[in-house]
């Protein structure tokens, strides 16, 4: 465990050198503020759209940080030569796994807390408040589909460079946002092949609609049953082992060659 | 032994490349001026979003329309058609995001402000969410004088649309202010049919409705020959309106019809305000 923990430690290091957390901070701020200050018909008093919009916005953020800093870890340790020293010493190859995994989820998920407090501050200041319990349950839900997201990008990175496991994962993550959950109605329309593969979709890509609570916490429903939330958790969980399962099988047998170095 | 390099000192030819690329600058620019007027010209209410978004701002302003009636049903999409409803992952998901079916009323109406906001800011042409705004402002949210400002918005956006003064009138006569009411169901008939097909129910349902509300101001105003006339258009338009046939009669007999006018009036608004409310609860598929 604490040489995972020291790998996940590097990955932070990195991070906070390289700039692209801070950058979608201010980004937000910037995009909040111009949402509130929208003048909507004279009207005081409405938050809910600056709720959904502000949560939207931290899901489409985290998601590209998760994305992007994950596909990247351990491709650039390999095209620098830096990860030959790293599995000289007695780190096996599935705690290096882990540690990278372990480092950016932790990062990302930092990074979306922050997040979240810009948008309650800017909520706040335009005079709405969250239900705390339901707020808690969205985070967490949020940082197990960003356990899901970094474990896939980690998965793909182990064989492809960094863009091409970025891509792959953008596009694979896209789908599970924006395709799966509108399977059922998609399928009302469709028949024959396309209905199919429809349902291949549906049922082989990971379901990141159950981890989303942005309609509760809008529009102010309450928190959820916890049995739900654990259970979606769970889900969650068995998710990311299975791609950090397949992303370890993928490493564990890797050679590397000095062509690799670039 | 290796030549001293001669440094060249920055001359004529350098600043005559200099002058060329200005002018290249400068020609650019006069070219993006240009393009931008023609765009304003073509349509200056939208210089703004117009020019970042172009047509893509109709989608935009469709789609914040969509999300104004979700947020009325409490963040339910009725137009959802499902193949099924039972798989695991639907019923984590409806327990994670219930779909609890309601109708927002009273100052929550202000939540769904913002879209229909930026509805109108994406395309100012569409008459149809100024109308709606409006309504809630000046019914549920009780701002009549917010509801006043969007119809004036809306009438600059699209002037001489008879839509927009009849909304006007409307507004006036929740406000007794008898005056401004009658100059705006004058309008919406001078304005009338506008852009719109004169054949469409809608719109001959537009004019009846301006027409009838003139009518009950004149008979208010005593003036029953102008109210007869109006009442003979809306026969013309729509002959099975035997409830208007029998009025016609009781003014041209002299007599007092059984609903005064300015009762008929009150009745009216809330009629077309009830079926405006009923109209924003319709579901797709529904009747």
């Amino acid at each position: 465990m604490t040489r995972i923990l020291t790998i996940a430690n590097t990955v932070w290091l990195e991070i906070i050198r390289k700039k692209d957390v801070y950058v979608l901070l201010i980004l937000l701020g910037t995009l909040l503020l111009i949402l509130v200050s929208l003048n909507i018909f004279g009207l005081g008093g409405a938050t809910r759209y600056v709720k959904d919009l502000g949560l939207l916005m931290s899901w489409f953020f985290s998601w590209i940080l998760a994305v992007n800093i994950s596909s990247r870890e351990i491709p650039t340790e390999e095209s620098r030569g830096t990860v030959f020293p790293l599995l000289a010493k007695p780190i096996t190859r599935a705690e290096f796994i882990c540690g990278k995994w372990m480092g950016t989820w932790s990062v990302t998920c930092v990074a979306t807390l922050l997040f979240y407090f810009i948008i309650i501050i800017v909520v706040h200041f335009k005079g709405g408040t969250f239900n705390l319990a339901a707020l808690l349950q969205a985070f967490i839900l949020h940082c197990f589909v960003l356990s899901i997201i970094c474990a896939l990008a980690i998965a793909f990175s182990t064989r492809m460079n960094n863009d091409a496991a970025a891509s792959l994962t953008y596009a694979v993550t896209a789908v599970s946002l924006l395709v799966v959950p509108r399977v059922p109605e998609f399928m009302a329309r469709e028949t024959g092949f396309s209905a199919n593969a429809l349902m291949v979709i549906y049922n082989l890509l990971p379901h990141f609609e159950v981890f989303d609570m942005r309609i509760r916490l809008v529009h102010d429903m309450g928190p959820a049953a916890w049995s739900t939330v654990i259970m979606v958790a769970c889900y969650g969980v068995l998710i990311s082992f299975i791609f950090l399962l397949a992303a370890w099988l993928a490493y564990r047998n890797k050679r590397f060659s000095r062509s690799n170095l670039m | 032994m290796e030549q001293p390099v001669e440094r060249e000192i920055p001359g004529i030819r350098s600043w005559l490349v200099l002058a060329l690329a200005w002018e290249m600058a400068f020609s650019v620019s006069c070219l993006l001026t240009s393009t931008a007027g023609d765009i304003q010209s073509r349509d200056n209410r939208d210089s703004v979003t117009g020019v970042f978004l172009g047509e893509s701002r109709l989608a935009l302003s469709g789609h914040f329309y969509e999300l104004a009636e979700t947020y009325f049903h409490g963040g339910w999409e009725h137009s959802k058609q499902e193949a099924f409803q039972d798989s695991i992952f639907q019923e984590a998901a409806s327990e994670i995001s219930p779909r609890h079916h309601i109708h927002v009323e009273g100052a929550e109406v202000r939540e769904i402000m913002p879209w229909l906001r930026l509805a109108t800011i994406m395309n100012p042409s569409d008459v149809r969410i100024y109308l709606d705004s409006a309504f809630w402002l000046g019914y549920e949210a009780g701002r009549p004088d917010l509801a006043e400002q969007v119809l004036l918005e809306a009438q600059v956006n699209n002037p001489y649309n008879y839509q927009v003064q009849l909304e006007r009138g409307r507004l006036f006569l929740k406000e007794k202010r008898i005056a401004d009411a009658k100059q705006a169901f004058d309008a919406g008939l001078a304005f009338w049919p506008g852009k719109e097909k004169t054949d469409t129910f809608d719109t001959k349902d537009g004019k009846a409705r301006l027409l009838l509300y003139r009518a009950l101001l004149y008979e208010a105003d005593q003036k029953r020959p102008e109210a007869i006339s109006c009442l003979k258009e809306i026969m013309d338009l729509f002959p099975e309106r035997t409830a208007v046939g029998e009025r016609i009669r009781t003014l041209e007999e002299g007599k007092e019809p059984s609903l005064l006018a300015s009762r008929a009036l009150g009745d009216m608004l809330k009629n077309d305000a009830d079926t405006k409310n009923e109209d924003q609860c319709k579901h797709r598929g529904e009747q």
